[in-house]
């Protein structure tokens, strides 16, 4: 579809924003993060347009078929990243944000068997709001996984008593923890009220592979947050569990709803 | 007008002859006085720090004139046993901006890059133009050196990273826990490097200071500086949960904290972050614990290391400086000749170069 173009192109200040991380880390110089902020602020402009068009013409909240879930997955990171970055302080989740937003993105538009046309019939507000709250939460738990690997990266400096001038640009590990944390609790809330409405509005037929994925992750978080309220797994572990549950989304999300019925969200 | 530089500094001279030529606040404005009416007309400005002493002079004598009348001076009022030819440097024209704009950057400072010496040099010139003693000469020298310094900072990393153990430690302090405001810090000992890391560590505004040594007074007493709590020695590890930086610097034989303890501390702090300062020989804390999750364990050494990294890193950005500083000399060069030429004094261009020690 020719909405497409606008993906594309929001793709542009993604690769730059991603670049420059890569550059500030390879020249140890990290001082423009407004330049960072306003890269990221086109492309999530661009990405707008573009589910907005897509919306438009299929009438529909853009989560009709695999392609449209995780460009809204992408856009949904973006978005928190926006939302929470200057609110925690963490500026430069951008730089740590855009590459993850970029491959996801290149995904999308590289395997054009992702975009198919869907004959959607909406089952009801509480299906699509299952959806939009989901894949909502898989933003903001993309987040959190974003601050999860700056943790490890300020963790490992630390720990191999080695101070690369990126390492006074990158919050202190205490605060990362704390985003991380934080961050994944309101993740998985959205998750948690996304799944809840999900059984509650979905009448019938529900498909079975996503249900079992959706709890899965659902277990998996709250078996890390568990751990972690309850002083069970360190910083570290918990580090390791964002990022290793977040990369299983990542990898089967797709997967899934590709195989799936594209009516049963 | 000439320019000209007579100072003196760590390389040129030892500190039982440079303290000689030093000044305290007090004195500058009187010997700004007395060196104006040595040399007539002029411009002065006196830079006295514990590491240098220099006069600055715009002068319509010539600058060798000026500096024999100014070494005579000095020689007299300060009743120097010792010829000053050996210890002194002399800086003409060109080479006297181009000292300036380094030591103001702190390209001569004794540890390269140190930001002090941008704070005296301000000082040193606002003294001077208070008491009328600069003109426009001075005036755009000063003005230009403290732009160009502050470009040289900005764009190169002369600044860049903590060269003493001490403010390492609280860099590293920092990176651990944000603001040092809610950080409470323990010291077991009480070695010389640990008193100064508590020290920056308690100027930093710390929460809470624990202090605790074999002998209890000496607790007391550190406490007391630190306006800290002295803890009896049988009774750290029960306050170590509460600690968040923990210097350790005793006299010990042996490990006094080990890595099975820290195994047992951490789930009960909930993992909070420990930072732990090892400054003793032998070593106080069992090395393995910088395995265990949130344990941050540095000994001198790392410090030292990491000190004398960032250390050679702002060496290798000394050229880059100076060719920052470069710019800024020109730009004060065309400006000189300008300002000549509108003044019709006839004193001709600045010196392309002149220099000569003593």
């Amino acid at each position: 579809m020719a909405d497409r173009i606008f993906l594309s192109l929001a793709c542009i200040p993604y690769m730059l924003s991603s670049a420059y991380a890569f550059y500030a880390f390879g020249a140890k110089r990290f001082s423009r993060t407004h330049l960072n902020l306003g890269l990221m602020m086109t492309g999530f402009a661009l990405h707008t347009f573009f589910l907005y068009l897509r919306a438009v013409s299929i009438h529909h909240c853009p989560l009709t078929n695999p392609f449209e879930m995780i460009v809204f997955l992408s856009w949904a990171i973006v978005l928190n990243y926006l939302l929470l970055g200057p609110t925690m302080r963490v500026s430069l989740l951008g730089a740590f944000s855009a590459p993850l937003v970029l491959v996801i993105n290149l995904i999308a538009l590289l395997i054009p068997a992702l975009d198919y046309p869907t004959h959607y019939a909406s089952a009801g507000w509480g299906v699509e709001m299952h959806a939009g709250l989901s894949v909502l939460a898989y933003g903001t738990l993309g987040i959190a996984t974003v601050a999860a690997v700056m943790f490890l990266v300020a963790n490992y400096y630390l720990k191999m008593r080695f101070l690369p001038p990126i390492l006074s640009r990158l919050p202190p590990v205490g605060k990362l923890d704390v985003v991380c944390q934080r961050v994944t609790v309101l993740g998985f809330s959205l998750l948690t009220v996304g799944m809840i409405v999900g059984f509650a509005t979905i009448p019938t037929g529900f498909h079975i592979i996503k249900v079992g994925f959706l709890v899965l992750v659902w277990i998996a978080y709250c078996g890390i947050l568990i751990g972690k309220f309850m002083a069970k797994i360190s910083p570290v572990r918990f580090a390791y569990g964002c990022v290793g549950i977040y990369l299983f989304v990542l990898i089967t999300f797709w997967g899934i709803h590709l195989h799936a019925v594209p009516q049963h969200l | 007008m000439n320019l000209f530089c007579l100072g003196t500094d760590f390389n040129t001279s030892e500190v039982t002859r440079r303290e000689k030529l030093a000044y305290t606040g007090e004195q500058v404005p009187a010997v700004l006085k007395a060196v104006s009416e040595a040399l007539g007309p002029s411009e002065v400005v006196l830079l006295s720090t514990c590491n240098r002493t220099e006069f600055y002079v715009a002068t319509s004598r010539t600058a060798v004139d000026s500096s024999t009348l100014l070494k005579t001076y000095l020689k007299e009022s300060r009743q120097l046993d010792f010829d000053l030819d050996g210890e002194t440097y002399f800086h003409e024209g060109a080479a006297c901006v181009a000292h300036l704009f380094a030591v103001a950057s702190g390209l001569r400072s004794m540890v390269v890059g140190e930001t002090e010496i941008f704070g005296q040099t301000k000082e040193a010139y606002g003294k001077a133009s208070l008491a009328g003693h600069t003109g426009k000469f001075l005036n755009k020298l000063f003005q230009f050196s403290f732009a160009a310094a502050k470009e040289a900072r900005t764009h190169s990393g002369i600044g860049r990273g903590s060269v003493s153990v001490a403010s390492v430690a609280i860099d590293l302090a920092e990176q651990i826990f944000g603001s040092l405001k809610e950080v409470k810090a323990m010291v077991l000992g009480a070695g010389e490097t640990g008193e100064r890391v508590a020290r920056t560590l308690a100027d930093k505004g710390v929460a809470k200071v624990m202090v605790s040594n074999r002998t209890y007074e000496k607790a007391e007493e550190l406490a007391k500086t630190l306006s800290g709590v002295a803890i009896r020695w049988e009774e750290w590890e029960k306050f170590l949960i509460e600690a968040d930086v923990v210097i350790a610097s005793t006299a010990a034989p042996h490990f006094i904290l080990y890595q099975k303890h820290l195994q047992e501390l951490m789930p009960r702090r909930s993992f909070r972050p420990i930072f732990l300062i090892d400054l003793a020989i032998p070593r106080d804390i069992e090395p393995t614990a910088a395995v265990l999750d949130s344990v941050y364990l540095y000994d001198v050494d790392d410090l030292q290391s990491i000190a004398s990294q960032h250390l050679a890193e702002r060496q290798q950005e000394i050229e880059n400086c100076k060719t920052l500083l470069k710019v800024h000399e020109q730009r004060y060069a065309d400006w000189y000749e300008r300002a000549v030429q509108h003044g019709k004094t006839g004193f001709g261009n600045l010196p392309s170069s002149s220099e000569a020690v003593g």
